[in-house]
Parts: structure tokens; sequence; C-alpha cells
């Protein structure tokens, strides 16, 4: 009787014709104590699909740990692009030609640059007689811009 | 960890964020008189036509042409000036420029310092530290030319100057 239909089961269970309700029943069976002495080589075979399918996945899913890490990295990065573009600014954001424009005063204030870098330098080699009264001409034109 | 990581970041900036600051700060400072001009300005220079006759302007026009930057800063304030004094300290050291004179006379100090150029009569940077202290016109003058310098053109200029020159410096007067 139920002997017969779990047979008859199980046979269609490998012919793989069996519905899922089927199955089901099939299951049932062997997980049950009264599986007929025959049929007990079986029991793995359902025990083991039951198991699989009872597997659940407790534990808390790891952290990564580096993250935390990883971002301040990232944000010094950002502070020393930011800071180098500064700094590069400063330096493009110079003025095109400087302090004057016009070509003629700037070179007129050039030389009196170089004059005065000439003489104070002339000044450390020898002792130049008048030497006071060049200075103050030349912090003069030194002073007005 | 997050904190000494930050500290880092900003440690290691901090060599970076001293050299912006650098000098240029004083260029448009209150009480500073400043006098700026680039390569672009020299480079506009050495197309001016030079009336080449002249040796002396001969003389200037070779030195101009390979300037790449003029920088004079002059303060008569004594907040800006012992300013100035612990800044030009701060670069001197970060930019490892050697002394070359100490001049001191009349109540003025000057020092001199380079950065060593493509050969020995080059510098690529002259750097001169001037500090009056005169009674009636204490000033503090930072100046700083980078270029293809050569220090012995640079004293020619004035050299053949001698006294008197008295001339010679009317005509700087004049002119401005």
């Amino acid at each position: 009787m139920e002997l017969d239909k779990i047979k008859m089961l199980l046979d269609k269970y490998f012919d793989a014709e069996t519905t899922l309700e089927e199955e089901q029943v099939l299951q049932d069976y062997f997980s049950s104590n009264e599986v007929a002495i025959e049929l007990q080589e079986y029991i793995p075979l359902f025990n083991f699909r039951k198991i699989e399918r009872d597997i659940e996945f407790n534990h808390s899913l790891p952290k990564r740990g580096n993250q935390g890490l990883y971002k301040w990295f990232a944000v010094a990065a950002s502070i020393a692009i930011i800071g180098g573009l500064f700094l590069f600014n400063d330096i493009k954001n110079e003025p095109e030609l400087g302090t004057y424009e016009d070509p003629q005063v700037a070179l007129q204030k050039t030389k009196d640059v170089l004059n005065m870098v000439s003489f104070y330098m002339n000044q450390g080699q020898e002792n130049l007689e008048y030497v006071s009264e060049f200075g103050e001409v030349t912090n003069k034109i030194i002073k007005t811009p | 960890m997050k904190k000494s990581i930050l500290i880092l970041a900003v440690s290691l900036m901090m060599p970076f964020i001293g050299a912006a600051q650098d000098l240029t700060k004083y260029e448009n400072m209150k009480d500073v008189t400043s006098m700026v001009m680039t390569s672009k300005m020299f480079k506009l220079l050495s197309n001016i036509d030079f009336s080449s006759e002249d040796k002396e302007v001969q003389a200037y026009s070779d030195l101009i042409e390979d300037l790449e930057n003029i920088m004079v800063f002059v303060s008569e304030k004594p907040e800006i000036r012992k300013q100035m004094a612990a800044d030009v300290q701060q670069y001197l050291k970060n930019s490892k420029l050697d002394e070359l004179m100490r001049v001191t006379d009349d109540g003025k100090t000057v020092k001199f310092y380079s950065k060593p150029g493509r050969n020995s009569e080059y510098v690529s940077e002259l750097f001169m530290f001037l500090e009056s202290t005169d009674k009636e016109e204490p000033a503090t003058v930072i100046l700083r030319i980078t270029g293809d310098i050569n220090l012995k053109d640079v004293s020619k200029l004035t050299q053949d100057l001698k006294v008197p020159g008295a001339e010679e410096l009317k005509n700087i007067e004049t002119k401005k």
C-alpha cells in the first residue's frame, strides 16, 4: 500500500518526473522513523537534501576594517592637492608684467635697482668716498614707486 | 589613529605652506613700497631699441636680457621691518642661499646672498637685505633678483663711476 506508493514515487523521482508535492511526500516519508528496511539506503539522499536546504547563514558579515583608514588617506590627499593648486596658483597669479606697465619706466627702475645692487657690492669691495651721499640718493630712488 | 594621520598630512604640508607665504606677501601690504618685475617685462625691455652705441646702455641691456624676476620691498614701519627681518631669516634658511658679502657703513647693514648659477661667474639668484638704522630714515629693503646674473657685470655698472659720480647721479634723478 503505502510502501508501493512510495516505491512508485521513487521510480518517478529517479526519472525526474515527480511534482513538488510528490517530492514532499517522499521527503516526509524518509524523514519519518518508519522507513521500510529495503528503502533505508535512500535515507541519506533525502536527509542530505533536507540538511542542505536548512542551512542558514548565522554569522554576522565581517566589516571592512580598513575603510576608515582609507577615508582619511583620501582626505589627506585632497588637502594636499588643494594646497598644491594654491601653491602653483600663487606663482601663476603674479601680475603679467609686474608693478610697471610702461616698459620705459620699468627699464629705468630696473637700472636703478641694478645700480643700487652694484653700488653696495662695490662698496663692500673698496672704500669709496661720498658713500653716504650716493646712498641717500639711492634710497630716494628706491622709495618712490 | 585618524587624528594622527591628519596631523601627519598637515605637517607634511607645512614646508609648502611656508614656501607659499614666501616674501611675496609684502607686495600688497600696507606701508610697504613694493616693486615687482617679471620675465615678461624683461622680454619686452629687450625688444626696446637700446641706442646701442652707448657702452653703458649696452651693459644694462645685456644684464637685463637674462633676468627673470626682480622684487623689491621697502618699509619704514618698525613692526613690518621686524617681520621682514624674521621672514628673511626664514627665507634664507629655506632656500639655502650662500652669503656673498656683508657691508656695514654709516648705520646701514647690507647683506648679499646668492645661489650658484651655471658657472662660477654667474648666480641664479641674488638676494640683498638692507637694514638702515639711521635715526631720520630707518628702513628695511628686501631685494631679490633671479635669472642668469653675471656678478662681475653687475659690479661693473657702478665701478667706472667712482668719484666724482655726481653727474651720473643727477641723471638718474632727473630720469625718474
